[in-house]
């Protein structure tokens, strides 16, 4: 059989004529891949001339105001200003952001400009980030504006040895929000102190069953286990002896974290604390979730939680018709012997990690310092956004409706880090399961405290820190 | 006859030098039978052996260093920990609750519409009553912890409206697992009434009327008819609910994560909790191995209980 042209007309032809084209295999072959020969390399020309053209970007993150919303404000701002600019931001929830980042650094991660980075992955992750301080230095005028603006102990989270691996993207920390005219009504002190927050709650009970106190005190991402270690922070205790600010929350064989200290009286104390509390707390708490604790101050349900800033949303008229005005919020409680208030809550927050594969570096590190300007705050800060930088915080916080982002500024100064070492999620599960023991009646404080140091120190010493 | 001829052929074929069709011939089933055991060892075993591997080292996702291998040290540290001993009594709770549940309400439904069944209107009673499981268990999960909510959940609301207390559904350790096998009981109790009422419509009507004739209590109908009649049915419903439960999840996980405190903190849960929240993989290896030896045994005691009871794997009835 001899080789035929395998084309349209052929087929046209045997078409008409009512039967299949005569065609050899080899002759089908060598069209087939002629043909996509010929498109594979029309796309990549295509492709690489839209890149050249658009200078694309591409932002991965989760979704949220705080996140996807404040990012994509961000880079339509961006995208308005630079025309020959696109920005893709790609959205995944937490566990799948996590995967995406986790996968793509194991290759090269060319495929993404930045994703927006928990510290807790930079340990693992710095040899595929970029170092940002020669790119900080190209611009000493933001780069002052940064570093004066964002506090060392909170934008020292995304850093390895002193390096910058991060442009801190938003702020977000533990505080205390209350009902000032509730409050005012019944004459009640602003809770600065636990002990003021109980005596409170319980005032607050008799007047209205369940409006005393409230908090996060879920296993979801572990609520409980956060409440208390902003708790523990706030009463003088640490989770073991080298638990300081400026280790950040890491743990190595050369940083160890020598004696676990979770039965330390003030450990106790604060443990004692939240058992008291769990006594006359709305009961909805110890399996709230954020939106939930959200509802409770918009529906006159309560007025005094300790709870996360994301609430930001409750003094904006628009969330919160009845209430937006009549809510107030300061850095979190202080307890026990402590009057340190330069030590108290938890913080999280997010970063703009750029890997080293990134094709488009110079254009993401300018991209990453608009999204932090203030020129774009506006944008960034309508669209759910909670900015990094204090000078930013502080000027909104004048406005009532953004008063919280004062208590921010000083949250993410005072906060308690998390746990930046691989058994990290597992200590707070831990601290979760005790304290959960304790807030569910299965245990005294003194017992569950005793529990979780022997519980930590067996997680240290198989994770091979050499507690 | 026809076996004995081919059999001649074949040995002819081989004699005669033809033994390359007789090789065709037998590696023919092998080549058949490859695709599937490919697929065997890409999906099941290859996968099996992966996770033995995993539960020998110390493998945290987040760490920089490469796996360590630890010998048995990760089910060692399981079988001390008292979160797994907690969650292995809370899973055989939440099963074996669940499980009786559904039987017993899933039975005496399917009974009653059995009996109903010439009424008009029956099909679209059976029709509601199986919907349920229609909807995906993670969105009935979302749904119900949003009516559990005990300050403005719909179903405090309703017991405020008629001055009953507001129980805390999911935030009271002394309730919330069984708040959650309601969950479970008010979804799958339709797929046992379902499976019993197909055994229930394949007994003869004649024998019924039978009864009837005999003045059979309608009770003696279900214990001397009903039920021998269809065992085996019921043994299968019982067995398929029996695995699901044993490793529900995404019912506890949605709605408490196993919370508050541990009260709802089943094995599933905590294999999940320590793979993706501690992302400690040789530790969640070794409890889902552990799992997995758990549900064997009691699915395969089970069989063996009931196949000496003559209702499977003898043909008798």
């Amino acid at each position: 059989m001899t080789d035929a042209k395998f084309d349209r007309g052929t087929v046209q032809r045997a078409a008409e004529r009512g039967h299949a084209p005569s065609v050899s295999r080899r002759g089908f072959l060598k069209g087939a891949a002629a043909g996509a020969a010929i498109a594979a390399a029309s796309s990549a020309v295509t492709w690489r001339g839209a890149i050249a053209e658009s200078k694309k970007l591409v932002v991965t993150t989760m979704p949220g105001p705080r996140w996807e919303m404040a990012l994509k404000a961000s880079a339509k701002a961006y995208m308005e200003k630079n025309k020959d600019v696109s920005i893709e931001v790609l959205v995944s929830p937490y566990a799948e952001h996590y995967q995406r980042i986790g996968t793509s650094l194991i290759e090269d991660s060319s495929d993404f400009d930045a994703h927006l980075f928990d510290p807790v992955l930079i340990g693992q992750s710095y040899p595929k980030l970029l170092p940002l301080q020669e790119h900080f230095d190209k611009d000493p005028e933001w780069r002052d504006y940064y570093i004066n603006g964002v506090p060392y102990f909170y934008r020292g989270s995304w850093d390895w040895d002193g390096v910058p691996y991060s442009i801190v993207h938003d702020a977000n920390c533990m505080m205390t929000w209350w009902r000032k005219d509730v409050f005012a009504g019944a004459g009640l002190a602003e809770p600065a102190r636990f002990e003021t927050i109980l005596e409170n709650a319980k005032k607050l009970n008799e007047k209205k069953p369940g409006a005393g106190f409230m908090t996060c005190a879920a296993r979801n991402a572990w609520f409980l286990g956060m409440t208390y270690t902003g708790m523990m922070w706030g009463f003088g205790g640490k989770w073991y002896e080298n638990d300081s600010p400026e280790r950040f929350g890491r743990l190595s064989k050369d940083n160890p974290p020598g004696k676990v200290t979770l039965d330390s009286p003030e450990n106790i104390a604060a443990m004692t604390m939240l058992r008291d509390l769990s006594k006359v707390w709305n009961e909805a708490s110890l399996n709230a979730q954020e939106f939930e604790n959200a509802e409770a101050f918009k529906n006159d349900v309560s007025h005094q939680q300790i709870m996360w800033s994301g609430f930001m949303i409750l003094q904006n008229p628009k969330e919160n018709p009845n209430f937006h005005d009549k809510l107030v919020s300061r850095d979190f409680a202080l307890g026990g012997t402590n009057n340190d208030a330069s030590k108290t809550g938890m913080k999280g927050g997010f970063g703009l990690a750029i890997p080293k594969a990134s094709k488009n570096i110079d254009l993401m590190v300018d991209f990453a310092k608009f999204v932090t300007r203030p020129e774009n705050a506006e944008n960034f800060i309508l669209a759910g956004g909670q900015p990094s930088n204090t000078s930013l915080l502080n000027k909104w916080g004048e406005q009532p409706q953004y008063q919280v982002f004062k208590s921010i500024a000083q949250g993410i100064a005072n906060g308690h880090h998390l746990a930046q070492f691989a058994e990290g999620p597992e200590l707070f599960q831990l601290i979760t399961q005790h304290a959960g023991d304790v807030v569910t009646g299965k245990a005294e404080p003194e017992q569950a405290c005793v529990n979780m140091k022997k519980d930590v120190e067996v997680l240290l010493e198989r994770g091979g820190y050499n507690a | 006859m026809r076996l004995r001829r081919r059999r001649a052929t074949e040995l002819a074929a081989v004699g005669s030098g033809q033994s390359r069709v007789y090789r065709g011939e037998r590696l023919a089933p092998a080549l058949m039978l490859a695709p599937s055991v490919v697929i065997l060892l890409a999906l099941v075993i290859g996968p099996f052996v992966f996770l033995i591997d995993t539960a020998l080292h110390r493998q945290n996702l987040f760490q920089t260093t490469p796996p360590r291998y630890v010998g048995a040290d990760n089910f060692y540290y399981l079988f001390i920990s008292t979160k797994f001993q907690v969650a292995l009594v809370r899973m055989l709770v939440f099963a074996v609750t669940a499980l009786a549940a559904e039987f017993v309400l899933g039975f005496v439904l399917a009974a009653w519409v059995h009996r109903l069944r010439d009424l008009p209107g029956m099909a679209i009673v059976r029709t509601l009553l199986t919907t349920p499981i229609l909807v995906a268990p993670i969105v009935a999960a979302v749904m119900w912890r949003f009516m559990y909510q005990p300050d403005f959940g719909v179903i405090n609301y309703i017991l405020g409206l008629v001055g009953i207390p507001k129980p805390g559904w999911l935030s009271d350790p002394d309730i919330a697992l069984f708040a959650i096998i309601a969950i479970d009981v008010w979804q799958w109790t339709p797929f046992v009434f379902l499976i019993v009422l197909a055994g229930m419509y394949a007994i003869p009507r004649s024998l019924y009327e039978a009864a009837k004739l005999d003045g059979t209590s309608p009770w003696r109908q279900i214990t001397h008819l009903t039920i021998p009649w269809f065992k085996r049915v019921l043994v299968i419903v019982l067995l398929l609910r029996l695995i699901d439960l044993l490793r529900a999840f995404e019912v506890i996980v949605a709605t408490t994560q196993g919370g508050p405190g541990d009260a709802s903190y089943t094995l599933p849960v905590l294999v999940w909790e320590t793979a993706f929240v501690n992302f400690q993989m040789g530790d969640a290896a070794a409890a889902s191995l552990v799992l997995l030896v758990i549900v064997t045994i009691v699915i395969t005691l089970l069989i063996r209980a009931i196949s000496r009871q003559g209702v499977v794997g003898q043909g008798r009835r």
